[in-house]
């Protein structure tokens, strides 16, 4: 997916302003910045959500807006960040949604749905009603359903996955499981985009980090490269100091 | 498209199968019980065409049966919009009546019946009344999907909120008239209100027969739509689904559906609340057998209904629209008491 020169303001006043940003299969793009810096503007213009007012915008080398609707959930997934589902679907109806753009067959389908809620710990919860579960679990189950509408497989192009705060509800243990499998994916021919609040978790799963202000791209690049004090004090205001994890050698950004 | 839900509920097709072998039953029973019994088999020898002089065979070909075949097809209308309804509304409590429909076709009834046209016989068997109520039901709908829809978008807030400005304006014109006619047209418009199946005859049979086609064969290919939506309308369309091109589609479906319903035997409230509730309740949210289950088990309820409604006060009639609702409002209301175990 590549975008060039793109600048939305879908309610007047403008939201992103000329963003240049190239996400290849195999990679993960962490995005970063202060509260309203347009994140998750940003992933909504990636998901053809917001029309940019300027630039352009294309997956496969196919302007978004042209791709026909069943095409494009063939190559891209989207995880917003709320999802409000009322109706009593059982978890594995929720996750079997996310099959819908593909014609894979049943049989197929059912295993790539096992193994989405393998991906994100939730095959226990299989046949429990998804109104039933905790916040986390209905994260958990949601993030599922889009892996499942992603997953790799051999004769497909490979999808697009922009995730919008994928860890928020989840406790430590299942945050760092979805991380490790999120990179798992990546390597089998993802291309991930990922909006986090937790720069440690994120520095140490995505392979660019995009750090956004006021809409603007401040900065791109590896996490070891974008995470300095002198960039935490100008975009986010905040006194901290950076370091590297002892055995992963990631940067950690702690109070100073 | 893959589908959705064939595991997680095996109760889908039981529940079908059981509805498919209940309405024959209920269907010859229905037609053989009255104000004059009929014996099954002399019923049976009417239906087959053996005997077709009698007077038994008569009342059973010419007022009976037509009379329960209406009542099959106006309840699978109405029980099918409603689970459509329910799906694009994203509300379990949704009703068809919500986007306009049963206030406009009321106040067109009003309108027809206050300017005199009872007895006048309109187009293929339906009276200026029920014209009436055609048109009124369909100006609502096309009102509020209007209002909703802004550079090509329709708002499903937006549509819930205008159809109660709708039917709040609709209702107030037509207690206007209220005051303004005679008492007996007064009785004429209140009777209408309460529902009624009498005076079916095969016009009235065929015209059902093809709308409520036309929504069994359209409405389930969008079961997997349904689904989607009820993540959300992003999540739809990020699921590949055309938004906007289902809704317009579900909308013109339902407004046919319910506009048709309530001209031929005015507004029968209940039915398209209830029921896709019930079946939900029983078998789960999937689209892919909670639609064809609600039209199946709507045509049964409102068989049940008018059939008990023809014999309580036999030889006079309760109007249907009263017996559904005392029919199905305690079993509902039964059902409400047990929903932690459907997981609600």
């Amino acid at each position: 997916m590549n975008l060039s020169g793109i600048s939305a303001s879908p309610w007047g006043e403008p939201l992103l302003q000329d963003i240049d940003l190239n996400l290849q299969r195999g990679e993960i793009v962490g995005i970063i910045g202060p509260n309203g810096a347009g994140k998750s503007s940003l992933l909504k213009v990636m998901s053809g959500e917001i029309v940019p007012q300027d630039g352009e915008l294309t997956l496969d080398d196919t302007p978004l807006d042209q791709w026909p609707d069943r095409e494009r959930a063939l190559r891209l997934a989207v995880l917003p960040q709320q999802s409000t589902l009322r109706f009593p679907f059982s978890v594995e109806q929720v996750v079997l949604l996310g099959r819908m753009p593909h014609a894979t067959g049943q049989q197929a389908d059912l295993q790539i749905v096992e193994q989405a809620l393998a991906a994100t710990d939730a095959l226990a919860l299989r046949q429990r009603p998804y109104t039933a579960l905790s916040g986390g679990e209905q994260q958990r189950v949601q993030l599922a359903r889009v892996l499942a509408q992603a997953w790799p497989a051999p004769e497909e192009p490979g999808s697009v996955v922009l995730l919008d705060e994928p860890t928020a509800a989840l406790d430590l243990q299942h945050q760092q499981w979805v991380a490790d499998n999120l990179r798992d994916l990546a390597a089998r021919g993802l291309g991930l985009a990922l909006v986090m609040h937790d720069l440690n978790l994120l520095s140490a799963v995505a392979d660019r980090i995009l750090v956004l202000n006021q809409g603007c791209v401040v900065t791109i690049g590896k996490p070891e490269a974008v995470y300095t004090e002198a960039l935490f004090a100008e975009v986010f205001n905040a006194r901290v100091t950076v370091s590297l994890h002892p055995t992963r050698g990631n940067p950690l950004v702690l109070p100073a | 498209m893959s589908t959705t839900g064939a595991k997680a509920y095996p109760g889908g097709p039981a529940l079908l199968l059981a509805l498919l072998l209940a309405i024959p039953l209920v269907l010859l029973v229905a037609v053989a019980s009255g104000t004059v019994p009929i014996a099954l088999p002399e019923v049976l020898g009417s239906l087959l065409r053996t005997n077709t002089d009698t007077q038994a065979s008569m009342i059973v070909t010419q007022i009976r049966l037509p009379r329960a075949l209406l009542a099959l097809l106006v309840g699978a209308m109405l029980g099918i919009s409603g689970a459509a309804m329910q799906g694009l509304f994203r509300n379990p409590l949704a009703d068809p009546s919500l986007v306009g429909v049963s206030a406009g076709a009321s106040l067109g009834a009003s309108l027809a019946i206050v300017s005199g046209g009872v007895a006048l016989t309109g187009f293929m068997g339906l009276t200026l009344t029920s014209l009436g109520a055609f048109l009124g039901g369909l100006t609502a709908v096309m009102l509020v999907y209007g209002l909703a829809t802004r550079e090509g978008a329709t708002s499903v807030t937006t549509m819930l909120l205008a159809g109660i400005a709708i039917a709040a304006i609709a209702g107030s014109a037509g207690s206007l008239l209220e005051l303004g006619t005679s008492n007996e047209n007064l009785r004429r418009i209140s009777l209408w209100r309460m529902g009624g199946l009498d005076g079916a005859d095969y016009q009235r049979v065929w015209l059902a027969a093809l709308t409520a086609v036309g929504l069994c064969l359209a409405l389930p290919r969008k079961a997997g739509a349904l689904d989607a939506l009820l993540l959300g309308e992003s999540e739809a369309r990020h699921l590949g689904v055309d938004v906007q091109g289902c809704k317009r589609q579900l909308v013109f479906w339902v407004a046919l559906g319910v506009g048709v319903s309530v001209a031929l035997s005015g507004t029968i409230a209940f039915v398209g609340l209830v029921i896709p509730h019930i079946v939900r309740m029983l078998i789960g949210p999937a689209h892919r057998y909670l639609l064809p289950a609600s039209a199946l088990a709507g045509a049964l309820l409102l068989l049940i209904a008018d059939t008990v409604g023809r014999l309580v006060l036999a030889p006079a009639e309760l109007p249907v629209g009263i017996v559904t609702a005392a029919l199905g409002a305690p079993f509902f209301l039964s059902l409400l008491r047990h929903r932690r175990e459907y997981g609600l």
